[in-house]
């Protein structure tokens, strides 16, 4: 399969791609087809991380980035989000693609940690092979939480982490990353995502906001 | 969603499952089996959490009561029941309990709430 072909099915198997009721305070824009084709065609073709993985999405809003893994093979996914209105698309677009067997939908606050949930004490076993996120970047009056996000990541991960963030912050992720002991970080592609105007302080039609996709060797 | 080698199995200390009485609280599916996968995700699994799963559950079959070394030293049909608990059997309506606390997570439409209640986050 091609990466164009590969997200152009993409395209076909998810349903509804925008958040009924967006949550400014969640910082909630989906995750464009291009970029989840994009992550998850690297993590496959590249990395070889994906083939019979288990994989968590967190933040997984309407599902796309989880729907994309279980299609280029991922055995299980769990997308893990604490909205109501993004579970419920995520749940329907599950099911229009009959992945409901592979994919198993959380709802749970990132920001509360893992407490025990997933993570066995005094050993070094991680619940997934990978994890994958599109966090938000930390704009609105939610500083760090693309961090926080990282954080939780790498907790959960055995593998490799895949993680989307602004061009703009990157000598501050890189930096940060370092400075807790990961030297295995690659900005493994650079990408335009298109914010479209969904909110009122929003002043352009849409914007494209530079992105990269890093990846976190963790093993 | 004990199906999910995640949730059920992987807390130090296993959510004691509580199905709903409904009609439809459990879903049973066929997957394809798959040793490969079962292997690897053998050593993540707690043992446990697990038979207390499949006993809230109801699911028939046997398992040992402790973990051996390795998947393969599972007999043919404790390697089944393990698949068929792991791979195809969903709680859809009840309650994740935990043990320690108390504290009740609701499973909805097959989605568990984990969020915490706010009183909870200050200890």
């Amino acid at each position: 399969m091609k990466r164009k072909h590969f997200e152009s099915h993409l395209q076909q198997m998810v349903q509804t791609h925008a958040f009924p009721k967006p949550q400014i305070q969640l910082e909630q824009y989906p995750t464009p087809i291009a970029l989840a084709a994009e992550l998850v065609w690297t993590a496959d073709q590249e990395y070889e991380d994906l083939e019979e993985a288990t994989v968590l999405d967190i933040g997984c809003g309407t599902g796309v980035l989880s729907i994309a893994c279980a299609l280029m093979g991922a055995e299980h996914v769990v997308g893990m989000e604490i909205d109501d209105g993004g579970l419920q698309i995520a749940k329907e677009n599950i099911e229009f693609a009959e992945l409901e067997d592979t994919i198993d939908l959380v709802q749970a606050d990132v920001l509360q940690g893992p407490r025990g949930h997933w993570r066995r004490k005094g050993d070094n076993v991680h619940p997934f092979d990978v994890v994958i996120m599109n966090p938000p970047f930390g704009t609105k009056n939610n500083e760090g939480i693309d961090m926080a996000f990282l954080q939780r990541g790498i907790e959960y991960a055995q593998q490799s982490v895949y993680s989307m963030h602004k061009t703009s912050t990157r000598d501050y992720i890189l930096k940060t990353l370092q400075k807790w002991g990961h030297d295995e970080v690659e900005v493994v592609a650079e990408m335009k995502f298109e914010v479209p105007k969904m909110y009122r302080f929003h002043k352009d039609k849409s914007r494209d906001i530079e992105v990269d996709l890093i990846r976190i060797d963790l093993s | 969603m004990l199906q999910c080698h995640v949730k059920g199995c992987k807390q130090g200390y296993p959510l004691q499952i509580k199905v709903s009485t409904s009609r439809d609280a459990k879903q049973e599916s066929e997957r394809d089996f798959n040793p490969e996968f079962l292997e690897r995700m053998f050593h993540r699994i707690d043992w446990t959490g697990l038979l207390h799963a499949k006993e809230a559950l109801g699911i028939e079959g046997d398992l040992p009561a402790t973990a051996p070394d390795e998947f393969g030293q599972l007999n043919a049909s404790e390697q089944q029941t393990l698949h068929h608990l792991l791979m195809e059997v969903e709680m859809v309506e009840g309650e994740l309990v935990c043990p320690g606390c108390g504290l009740e997570f609701r499973v909805r439409s097959g989605i568990p709430d984990m969020r915490l209640p706010e009183d909870s986050l200050e200890k």
